[in-house]
């Protein structure tokens, strides 16, 4: 395992796309396309998704955006937001159930 | 002078490819394997996940881990770093009953 700085992995990350978790329950999707040291990021295409305390979500499209670096939490870079993982999160355990529908069925025939 | 500046408050390098945890100042709360981090501690975390945090009060976080991957963390944000292994939460002491 090498050892990464911080700063190189968003480097690497300028033309991808970046999710941001800010503070206040909100989080930023959208194509990194400059930063600065205080990590103040300038992104295109961008979804804002703000959740609420009723458990709802509030989502708004912006085509460009100038994000301050004091608001953000953490990064996770080369993802495309929290779709992405909720949609790959159900369809593992889509697979695990297909998966023990075979051994199922395999029993069921064997016996 | 040389000393000040020599001077760390945490010496992360013990932990480099071990499991820490780190709490943000929001609330939310990641576990993850250390791989990198600079003078000021931004630090980078692989296969690292969050705990999801409970709907009605977000300052509660949930056993539910959600996976990320890799991660970087603003220093900024940081309120405390800790060993995944051998630390426990107790209960707390000053609480009156």
């Amino acid at each position: 395992m090498d050892f990464v700085l911080p700063f190189e992995i968003v480097d690497k990350c300028l033309g991808s796309r970046i999710w941001i978790k800010a503070q206040k329950q909100r989080e930023v999707v959208g194509t990194l396309c400059g930063f600065d040291a205080d990590l103040n990021m300038v992104l295109s295409d961008v979804i804002e998704y703000q959740y609420k305390i009723d458990g709802s979500i509030e989502k708004t499209h912006l085509d460009e955006i100038l994000l301050n670096g004091g608001q953000i939490t953490f990064l996770v870079p080369f993802k495309n937001g929290p779709d992405e993982v909720l949609n790959k999160q159900i369809n593992q355990s889509n697979i695990s159930n297909d998966v023990n529908l075979e051994i199922e069925k395999e029993k069921s025939n064997s016996d | 002078m040389s000393r000040r500046n020599d001077f760390k408050s945490i010496d992360l390098k013990r932990y480099f490819g071990k499991k820490i945890e780190i709490k943000f100042l929001d609330g939310r709360q990641i576990v993850g394997t250390l791989t990198g981090f600079d003078k000021v501690f931004n630090i980078v975390l692989e296969e690292a996940s969050e705990y999801s945090q409970d709907p009605s009060n977000f300052f509660q976080v949930t056993d539910k881990l959600v996976y990320l991957g890799l991660v970087v963390c603003k220093s900024s944000s940081i309120c405390v770093i800790f060993p995944s292994e051998g630390t426990e939460e107790i209960a707390n002491p000053f609480e009156k009953k």
